[in-house]
């Protein structure tokens, strides 16, 4: 099975050598694809010098384009499979190889999830992933246990809804919308890292308005949109 | 409708139209485009002349005042504006995206070491 492991990296010049060679050391089967999202920092410069098969934005659009100039990389290239793999090391390259199999399976969808067989812990944060998990339930009527997670891996069909639609982004509405359209998914116990370097783009004002996105998103607009 | 509110109309529509009319020279608006704001000032243009139509109108649909049947008028049609301009917007960026994806994709770098 063809797999593209797709790296979007904005600014991520201090953490994006550990996580590509991490990616190299442990998973030297797959193909990856870092999506320089025009980064100000050393980021591309860091790419060239150490020989990475890498694509760059002249610009920064985002990341939900940087993971769709990835998705479009695997659908030109004919990819069975494509995985999101954040730049910033808190995704573990290990269990990769058990969600392309998951893929293998049948599933259309596979979320590396961090609650499968571990228990939520209680935090802001987990009561945020709560209620979308909720309005996932309401709408699907399936159960996703790490909604949030940006660890997804995509078979070839739904690479190929990605890459061409205007407004499936890398977020939790749109694992919904692709559900309630017939998408199939399973969910890999994984571990994640906190990010070693860098900055989270979470802060309090950013977390109101992502929920309140991903609420209208999927509790409203989903009826509207197409799977 | 008093002499102020008729006045003022005059001037923002002889300053609309100037502005327009500037822009049209210096070809930074599409023709298209233009044709709204014309519109526009005609608009400004009959209800100062006529007030009596104004009268009239707003009249039959109920407004207290035809002061404020010219202000909702005005307000709906900035409304239409501004909902178009924000579809147009939502297309430049979609087409932004594409382009920059290609651009990416066409100069892609690959595995050396």
């Amino acid at each position: 099975m063809k797999t593209l492991i797709i790296i979007p990296a904005y600014n991520e010049g201090k953490n994006i050598e550990r996580v590509v060679s991490n990616i190299k050391e442990n998973c030297p089967r797959y193909d990856y694809l870092v999506v320089n999202d025009g980064s100000r920092d050393d980021t591309e410069a860091l790419c060239v010098k150490n020989g990475y098969h890498f694509v760059s934005h002249p610009v920064n659009l985002g990341l939900a384009a940087a993971v769709q100039t990835g998705m479009l990389y695997a659908y030109h290239n004919g990819y069975d499979a494509a995985i999101q793999f954040d730049g910033d090391g808190q995704h573990d390259p290990r269990f990769i190889e058990k969600m392309t199999a998951e893929i293998e399976n049948g599933n259309n969808i596979v979320i590396g999830s961090r609650f499968v067989d571990e228990k939520k812990p209680k935090s802001l944060r987990m009561l945020g992933s709560n209620l979308i998990q909720l309005a996932i339930k309401i709408t699907t009527g399936k159960t996703l246990k790490d909604p949030t997670s940006g660890m997804r891996m995509f078979d070839k069909k739904m690479i190929k809804k990605l890459a061409l639609a205007a407004d499936l982004g890398p977020e939790p509405d749109t694992v919904a919308l692709l559900v309630r359209g017939g998408a199939k998914f399973s969910e890999i116990q994984v571990e994640m890292h906190d990010r070693v370097a860098g900055e989270s783009y979470l802060n309090l004002s950013n977390s109101i308005n992502y929920m309140m996105r991903m609420f209208v998103s999927i509790l409203i607009l989903q009826w509207l949109r197409k799977g | 409708m008093n002499r102020g509110l008729i006045i003022t109309l005059i001037l923002a529509c002889i300053v609309t139209a100037i502005f327009v009319i500037r822009k049209i020279k210096k070809s930074q608006f599409k023709i298209g485009d233009t044709l709204y704001w014309l519109f526009f000032c005609l608009f400004l243009l009959v209800m100062s002349i006529f007030p009596t139509a104004i009268y009239w109108v707003s009249n039959i649909i109920g407004f207290e005042s035809p002061s404020n049947f010219i202000f909702v008028t005005i307000i709906f049609l900035l409304l239409v504006k501004i909902f178009l301009l924000d579809a147009r917007v939502a297309k430049v960026e979609d087409k932004l995206i594409k382009l920059v994806q290609k651009y990416a994709i066409d100069n892609e770098s690959k595995e050396t070491k």
